[in-house]
């Protein structure tokens, strides 16, 4: 009982944390200077035709109309027209979204593969070179700006040896039927390679060194000291008795690392022209295309805020004395 | 632990010095020039610090090396110059449309449409455009040039508007409310392995319709596959607003005109056309014209696109036939076009632009959609008569059009891939690799040293009719002085620019109308060139004054002279 009242205690938190950030971002992009008639300049509308254009979009109204407007629309599910695209800004947010999150998901994995491995490795070889060695370039790794990165690897594997492409999803020029057919083949795998890598040598570092930390808490304990005594080999050691116990931390900072890699992800999809969210939310505020930028950040939000609610029940789950406060 | 006490102790003196020091420092600038202006020069009469807004560097070097080169330039004939970055939306809702700049640079794309120097004559200069939100961002007001616009713009008799628009670019080159600095050399490129014939236009490039109707494959590759680092967003013609939209639905729509690769009016649908009087155009259809989905394209369909933008009011299509009053079918396969007053770029800046609907698909839309719905609606797939056909879009990704094979102009390709790219240095490396075969892009210098050892790619070259202007505000001192912007204007170094900000290739502006706009331009104009004594001495004939520390004044009972007769 007191479990399903704490949860739901932290659902209308979040409900109540959402509705202030939608109400921030509506107001943010409408305080910022500029509209979205002034980015046309060039195709010569005139004065009428600019505020035949406000009309359109709903902008010629006082702002406060304006975010009633939104707010009912909203709560009926229907975020707004795109300025940019004509067509409804969820719809257009969502091509995109699928996109960031196959390349999310995929380097994600990737990188938590490689910390969870090397961590555990460097922190069972501890205070040797391979440990120094290690530990500097993972830093390394993770200080060199992403796009930089990208385009060593581009030069590398793209412009020197050309085995691997050098942006975009697929090959130009391919027809698909449908939505799987486009992703459910050798040359999508080719084109994902390079900008998951990036992304996941980058992200890469974070549960590496966590890993390791907590590895070397680990080992220090007195079962393994008995496995040792046991007669057990090594390997079977790191592998079953420490490495177990030693991921705990790192799951928790895998929730943190998802929220981060959705906005991240910006600099990956331009240096590899990945048709992703990142690089359409950067055009969505230059561009002060507002339904298309508020839905946009407004889905990151909820996507934040949902891990949050997760980790939260979670941890009152764990450890009940969370849900007493 | 004595070694921490040391540094302590040092890091007090060095703290303790350096408050002194500032204080010191600061002591006599305070003072000294107020007490020896005090005895020359009035404070009040100061010249104000001018605001010069440039981009960043990375959105746009040109505007950001140029405007701190001017700035540098200014401050040395004695105006202050502070220097503000900002983002182009906010550069453009505030000086473009909101008019409250002091000076700023904007680069006017030279588009076809603006081969009749309507747009830099009228639109630019006009006092009625001077208004918020009007393409007048000077403020320019002056009588005598005001008559000569208006004979301009309603003389149907070209030979006559050329003299006027002689006449107008002398006045715009002395009085200058806002002088062009350089026009751009577009370079671009393309695999002169696989296509000939790439044609170049006046302002476009080789975004130009003559390009794509013309390329000729040389291989079996016929689908030309072209990079470019903007991406296409609506392809509905009524609410079309990017460049890249526009280039894109002029291949798939046609109008009833088109302007051709020299800036003269070429009937397209358009058999015959006939300027009947002032206000009164008759217009023959071609036979035979075909949509992509095979019904015929009639006078029924050039009528109803025209009284369509009307009564949905689209914004694209009404602000190039606003002098349009009705269309009127007088025959099987003739129109009448009247006009509502005499407007004499009717023609090459209204009817070339308007590319004609099917009556059948819009009509049905417009019923289900309605007039909101109708303008915002996607328009997929995109059904024209134009010489290529929509074949797919996936936005971001890539963008297909085939060729329209029964077309009265019919492509030499099969087609076109258009690839949106995130970044130029994408587009040099698909050049090089041979993903793509064209670009509209401009080459920068360091690209094209990027590209000059592959054997396979030529460069094409052409001045760009359009030109980087610096916006001035004559709603302020003290640029309301004609006397102060032509000294303001001769500090500008536009040699300098062209060499270092543009890597030599530009042409250095004189008058609004390009050079290479052969029919338009005058070439019988002051040219004002960067000389800063010149300017000193513009500056000292009509009495401003300068301090001991080099500062500008106004001069002594100042009346603002506005132009220079």
């Amino acid at each position: 009982m007191r479990l399903l009242k704490y949860i739901t205690k932290r659902i209308l938190v979040m409900l109540l944390t959402l509705f202030v950030l939608v109400t921030i971002l509506f107001f943010l992009f409408r305080v910022v200077p500029g509209d979205p008639v002034s980015m046309f300049i060039d195709s010569g509308l005139d004065r009428e035709s600019q505020e035949l254009l406000l009309k359109h979009y709903g902008l010629d109204k006082p702002i406060g109309q304006q975010y009633i407007i939104y707010i009912k629309n909203l709560l009926k599910g229907d975020f707004g027209n795109s300025f940019q695209y004509g067509k409804s800004a969820l719809e257009v947010i969502a091509e995109r979204f699928c996109n960031t999150m196959i390349l999310m998901v995929t380097s994600l994995i990737i990188a938590f593969f490689i910390g969870i491995t090397a961590g555990a490795a460097l922190a069972w070889k501890r205070n040797t070179k391979f440990d120094m060695i290690g530990t500097i370039i993972a830093l390394i790794v993770r200080c060199a700006p992403i796009f930089w990165t990208g385009m060593i690897l581009l030069s590398i594997f793209a412009f020197k040896l050309k085995i691997l492409p050098l942006g975009g999803m697929n090959t130009p020029g391919m027809r698909f039927d449908n939505l799987l057919e486009k992703y459910l083949n050798f040359d999508f795998l080719k084109h994902l390679i390079l900008p998951a890598v990036t992304a996941a040598l980058y992200s890469a570092a974070t549960p590496l060194l966590v890993m390791r930390t907590s590895m070397l808490e680990v080992i220090k304990e007195d079962y393994i000291e008995l496995a040792r005594a046991k007669g057990l080999k090594e390997k079977r050691i790191m592998r079953k008795h420490a490495m177990r116990t030693a991921l705990l931390p790192v799951v928790t900072i895998f929730a943190v690392q998802a929220g981060f890699a959705i906005g991240g992800s910006v600099l990956i999809e331009t240096v590899f022209r990945w048709p992703g969210m990142g690089r359409e939310i950067v055009l969505a505020v230059s561009f002060r295309d507002y339904p298309l930028a508020q839905t946009a950040f407004l889905l990151i939000g909820v996507m934040t805020a949902l891990f949050n609610l997760i980790a939260d029940i979670l941890y009152a789950y764990l450890d009940p004395r969370v849900a007493l406060d | 632990m004595k070694i921490k006490k040391i540094l302590v102790v040092l890091l007090v003196c060095v703290m303790v010095f350096s408050i002194v020091a500032c204080e010191k420092a600061s002591e006599p600038t305070d003072n000294q020039p107020v007490q020896e202006e005090s005895v020359v020069l009035n404070e009040a009469d100061k010249i104000p610090a001018l605001e010069m807004w440039i981009t960043s560097q990375t959105y746009d070097p040109v505007r950001y090396e140029a405007g701190i080169m001017i700035a540098d330039s200014w401050k040395e004939l004695g105006f202050d110059v502070n220097i503000t970055t900002m983002e182009w939306a906010t550069m453009s809702a505030e000086g473009m449309a909101g008019h409250k700049h002091d000076a700023f640079m904007i680069q006017w794309g030279g588009k076809s449409e603006r081969i009749d120097p309507f747009h830099w004559l009228y639109t630019m200069h006009y006092s009625g455009e001077g208004e918020e939100g009007g393409y007048n961002v000077a403020g320019y007001n002056n009588p005598k040039y005001d008559a000569l616009a208006e004979e301009f713009a309603t003389n149907m008799d070209t030979s006559v508007r050329i003299e006027k628009s002689a006449e107008m670019q002398k006045i715009l080159a002395s009085d200058v409310p806002q002088p062009p600095i350089a026009h751009r050399i577009l370079t671009q490129v393309y695999n002169k392995d696989k296509y000939d014939n790439v044609t170049p236009a006046m302002g476009e490039g080789l975004y130009s319709f003559w390009n794509w109707i013309n390329v000729t494959p040389k291989t079996d590759d016929k689908i030309i596959k072209f990079g470019s680092v903007l991406d296409i967003k609506l392809l509905n013609p009524l609410t079309t607003k990017t460049g890249q939209d526009i280039y894109m639905l002029n291949l798939i729509y046609d109008p009833l005109v088109r302007v051709d690769i020299k800036g003269q009016v070429v009937p397209w649908l358009a058999e015959s056309y006939d300027v009947i009087d002032d206000t009164t155009i008759d217009v023959t259809l071609r036979d035979n014209v075909k949509f992509h989905d095979g019904k015929p394209l009639t006078v029924e369909d050039v009528k109803f696109t025209f009284d369509f933008a009307k009564e949905v009011s689209s914004p694209y299509y009404l602000s190039k036939i606003k002098a349009l009053d009705s269309v009127e079918i007088i025959a099987e396969n003739e129109l009448r076009f009247k006009l509502s007053e005499p407007f004499a770029p009717f023609i090459s800046n209204g009817l070339a632009l308007v590319g004609i609907l099917p009556k059948h698909i819009w009509e049905k839309e417009y019923e289900e959609r309605g007039m909101e719905g109708i303008l915002s609606w996607e328009n997929l797939p995109t059904i024209g008569s134009g010489p290529f056909m929509f074949d797919y879009w996936r936005p971001n990704e890539e963008f297909m059009l085939t060729s329209n094979k029964e077309h009265f102009s019919a492509p030499k390709t099969d087609g076109i891939l258009r690839i949106p790219f995130t970044q130029s240095f994408g587009v040099v490396q698909s050049l090089k690799s041979g993903e793509i075969d064209i670009t509209g892009n401009n080459m920068l210098p360091l690209e094209l040293e990027e590209i000059a050892n592959a054997e396979h790619l030529q460069t094409v070259e052409i001045a760009d009719q359009g030109s980087y202007f610096l916006h001035y505000n004559m709603r302020k001192a003290p640029f309301n002085d004609v006397h102060a912007r032509r000294a303001l204007t001769m500090a500008i170094p536009k040699q300098a620019i062209v060499d270092v900000v543009f890597g030599g290739r530009a042409l250095k502006a004189y008058s609004v109308v390009a050079e290479i706009n052969e029919t338009w331009h005058n070439s019988d104009i002051e040219k004002i060139d960067y000389n800063m004594n010149n300017a000193k001495k513009e500056l000292e004939d009509a009495g401003f004054r300068w301090d001991e520390n080099g500062k500008l004044y106004f001069p002594e009972n100042y009346v603002p002279q506005e132009y220079l007769d």
